[in-house]
């Protein structure tokens, strides 16, 4: 194998290819830039019949897709997960935080969600309501004509609703609701819980000459071949490439450290080749880390002794993953269903958004719900629950021969169920660190975690499942996954299963209490910026990637301005 | 709703609904969307990073768990567990042996119970009919060993025997490999993966459940005919094409 190695100096050295080192890549090489992306994985197109998970059968994996070896299943088009072979993190005591990976060029953004949600106005001065956290040091309005953007560049169908929190945008229509979906719609409504069409990035409409339209398999978490999906390689990184922006690629490369000049300047990323196992050195005017916040804050920690940039003592603090709790049911009215193939888009059509009033509950923040079921394609794990089914109805659980079959037959596409996606209050006392005592494969010092959900959580997820429990009751189904109490905290999830860590590098005006300004650069480096989710001060009841864009392309157009004015 | 409404019709609910199971049949038609489409020509090996690959290689370096004697078994448990009806073939003519043969090196920890539970079979065939070898049953005399371990504690918090769980572990394999499966997945009636344009459930099936009135949402959805026009919005997004 080659091994390519950096001969100049960039005028940007990002690393990570996910949102926001994607975004910051395309923003910056359409200005003229040379760029180098760092990524630790290989190179990853959607399009590349080989490598495409897209479209294919369960019997075509030994395994018939089970979660054995990759973590959502074998066409999951995440290579990497909770583990990674010669990749370890480490847990403080009383920890247990899961720390997603994807290894390979546009990183998490090819098997993602596409909830491609807005933070809302109160989303930015949570701490002004409630008294808790940080408030950012930007606006909504600040933000706003880059969400703007986003959504003309990208692609996400929704619909205005004018909900004070969870604002409008520039929506491509959504896809009609599934027949469990329109029971989710009419057992929320009884419940007084608002429910609107999803806000999700994929093309029901188009948008360019370039991009494929949706035709609806549902599998967008396989990355999709058309590139009706939003990925950062197919939706950022090959359009600027294509449109004649200087992209050079560093795959397989994993970064290590951040080297600075005598003047405090960075110079170099520092990384190792996964290919020779050897050392190198990249350099660059700008140093972007787009690493994501937990590998950003490991870059960070491990550039300097006590971290590069971190006189305020705060990257790897205030680590903060979405809160979920989830409870599923079956649905006696969709037995016997009519067979018709409505996969549709990848995930749900309708979704509810945050619809109460904290002040009014023992809990200061606010989750959404998301909804899925129907008839989807048989996989690993397919008729594992038909004991829960027939207890729910009254039969003798178990059995065999051509009555179960039946049975079987009879309850397909009968399941509903509702995921909670909350946001959790940033805590100084949840963070990552460098572990001394051990390091990678490649020789880098490793991060150890220390986290714990507090009482808001716990409260939060009790809400979730009395909610979940009486819309599913209201659709007329009888819960199968029981309700969970405070003996299990109410079925909260670990942190980081949500994969939306966010907060270990946080913006702010003040040097003392954050780690960069508003536009991600660091208080203490002036020509290195961090554009993934590290800078949030808080995460909101939405998921990070849109808001991680937003800033992403604000914190470029800073850069471009910037370097304009001789500042970098 | 009121909360302790919610819960009460909870409790009483499971008992009043067993009867639905013995109203009529399936839908006939199971025609499956994209059958005769050609073969994926890209083999499943080429989406595998180097580290899965790898250790798949060390998975099938160990296959075949199983015996040709205890394969013989598993092929007859699948079929007692579905069995070829009209509609579908019997389980083991689908693979599934394969499959569980698989997956016991995928998951280790499905190795001792399957083990022990075939070890069971061969000491209930001794004790019941003086014939250690379950193969050598007649039909009925194994069906009268599998009623004994076929059937789960109502309570689902109760920990069943270990022969009751065996079953349990074969019924859950045998019924996702068989449903996984080419034929099953026919069987089943799922017609997608296939590329199509969505555009909300039919009609009558809208009509049978009661979905109506609901004009204003579905309004604000994607006429797919328009779906090749270029979005165009005006400022305050507004959607005009």
């Amino acid at each position: 194998m080659e091994i390519k190695k950096p001969t100049k100096t960039y005028d940007a050295v990002i690393v990570g290819s996910g949102a926001g080192g994607g975004m910051t890549a395309k923003v910056l090489a359409e200005q003229g830039l040379s760029v180098a992306i760092v990524e630790a994985g290989p190179f990853f197109d959607p399009a590349d019949p080989v490598t495409k998970t897209q479209m294919r059968w369960p019997y075509e994996s030994p395994r018939r897709g089970a979660g054995t070896q990759r973590d959502f299943g074998d066409f999951d088009m995440a290579w990497g997960g909770w583990e990674i072979e010669g990749e370890p993190y480490t847990q403080g005591e009383g920890t247990d935080f899961r720390w997603f990976r994807s290894r390979m060029l546009g990183g998490r953004t090819n098997h993602w969600g596409r909830i491609s949600l807005r933070f809302g106005p109160d989303d930015f001065r949570r701490k002004d309501i409630d008294g808790l956290g940080a408030n950012w040091p930007i606006s909504y309005e600040d933000v706003k004509p880059y969400y703007d953007k986003v959504d003309k560049l990208i692609g996400v169908f929704g619909t205005n609703e004018g909900l004070p929190n969870d604002p409008d945008g520039f929506f491509l229509p959504p896809p009609k609701p599934r027949l469990h979906e329109w029971y989710y719609i009419k057992g929320a409504r009884k419940s007084g819980v608002t429910v609107i069409p999803s806000r999700m990035s994929m093309l029901t409409k188009r948008i360019n000459k370039e991009r494929g339209l949706c035709f609806y398999c549902g599998q967008c978490g396989r990355s999709c071949m058309v590139y009706a999906d939003f990925s950062s390689g197919s939706c950022l990184i090959f359009p600027a490439q294509k449109a004649g922006g200087q992209i050079d690629l560093f795959v397989n490369c994993m970064a290590r450290s951040v080297e600075t000049g005598p003047d405090g300047k960075a110079k170099a990323v520092s990384y190792v080749n996964k290919a020779d196992r050897q050392e190198y050195q990249i350099k660059g005017r700008v140093i972007v880390l787009a690493a994501s916040a937990c590998s950003t804050a490991r870059i960070l920690l491990n550039s300097k002794e006590g971290g590069l940039g971190n006189g305020s003592g705060l990257i790897g603090r205030y680590l903060h993953d979405s809160t979920g709790s989830s409870m599923y049911g079956f649905l006696p009215d969709l037995m016997d269903r009519d067979r018709y193939n409505e996969d549709g888009v990848g995930g749900m059509h309708v979704y509810s958004p945050w619809w109460e009033d904290n002040k009014k509950l023992d809990f200061p923040r606010g989750y959404h719900i998301e909804v899925w079921g129907g008839q989807s394609m048989p996989k690993y794990g397919h008729g594992f629950n038909q004991a829960e089914v027939q207890r729910a109805l009254g039969i003798t659980p178990g059995g065999y021969g051509k009555k179960y079959k039946e049975e079987l037959r009879r309850i397909y596409g009968a399941f509903v169920g509702m995921s909670g996606r909350g946001e959790s209050v940033a805590q100084y006392d949840n963070y990552c660190e460098i572990d001394p005592s051990k390091v990678d494969e490649w020789g880098i010092p490793v991060l150890r975690f220390h986290y714990k959900w507090t009482d808001y959580e716990r409260r939060q997820a009790r809400h979730m499942q009395d909610t979940f429990e009486e819309i599913l009751t209201n659709m007329g189904a009888k819960i199968l996954s029981g309700k969970k109490t405070a003996a299990n905290d109410y079925g909260l999830n670990k942190p980081g299963e949500i994969i939306h860590e966010v907060g270990t590098a946080r913006m702010g005006d003040d040097p003392k209490t954050s780690v960069t300004n508003s536009y991600g650069r660091l208080h203490e480096v002036p020509n290195l910026f961090i554009t993934d989710a590290a800078t949030f001060p808080s995460q909101a009841d939405k998921n990070p990637t849109w808001t991680i864009m937003a800033l992403a392309w604000r914190t470029s157009d800073h850069i471009i301005s910037e370097l304009k004015k001789m500042n970098l | 709703m009121d909360r302790r409404e919610s819960i009460k019709s909870l409790l009483i609910g499971a008992a009043a609904t067993s009867a639905l199971f013995t109203a009529a049949g399936c839908e006939a038609d199971t025609t499956l969307a994209g059958e005769t489409a050609a073969e994926n020509p890209f083999p499943y090996e080429g989406t595998r990073i180097p580290e899965e690959l790898r250790r798949d290689a060390r998975l099938h370096a160990n296959a075949p768990f199983f015996s040709e004697s205890e394969r013989k078994i598993l092929d007859r448990l699948a079929d007692i567990i579905l069995p070829a009806d009209e509609q579908g073939p019997a389980a083991s003519a689908t693979g599934v042996t394969d499959f569980i043969d698989f997956m016991t090196l995928d998951f280790p920890d499905f190795q001792l119970p399957l083990r022990g539970g075939l070890a069971w079979l061969s000491r209930a065939s001794l004790q019941r009919f003086d014939q250690n070898d379950f193969m050598a049953l007649t039909e009925e005399q194994q069906i009268a060993i599998i009623e004994e371990i076929a059937y789960l504690p109502e309570d689902p918090a109760e920990i069943p025997e270990p022969e009751i769980a065996f079953f349990d572990l074969m019924r859950r394999l045998v019924t996702t490999g068989y449903f996984t499966s080419k034929e099953g997945i026919k069987d089943l009636g799922y017609k997608g993966n296939a590329p199509n344009l969505w555009d909300g459930p039919p009609e009558e099936v809208l009509r049978k459940h009661g979905i109506t009135g609901e004009e204003e949402w579905l309004s604000k959805c994607i006429d797919q005919d328009t779906r090749n026009e270029m979005a165009e919005w005006d400022e305050n997004g507004n959607l005009l094409t």
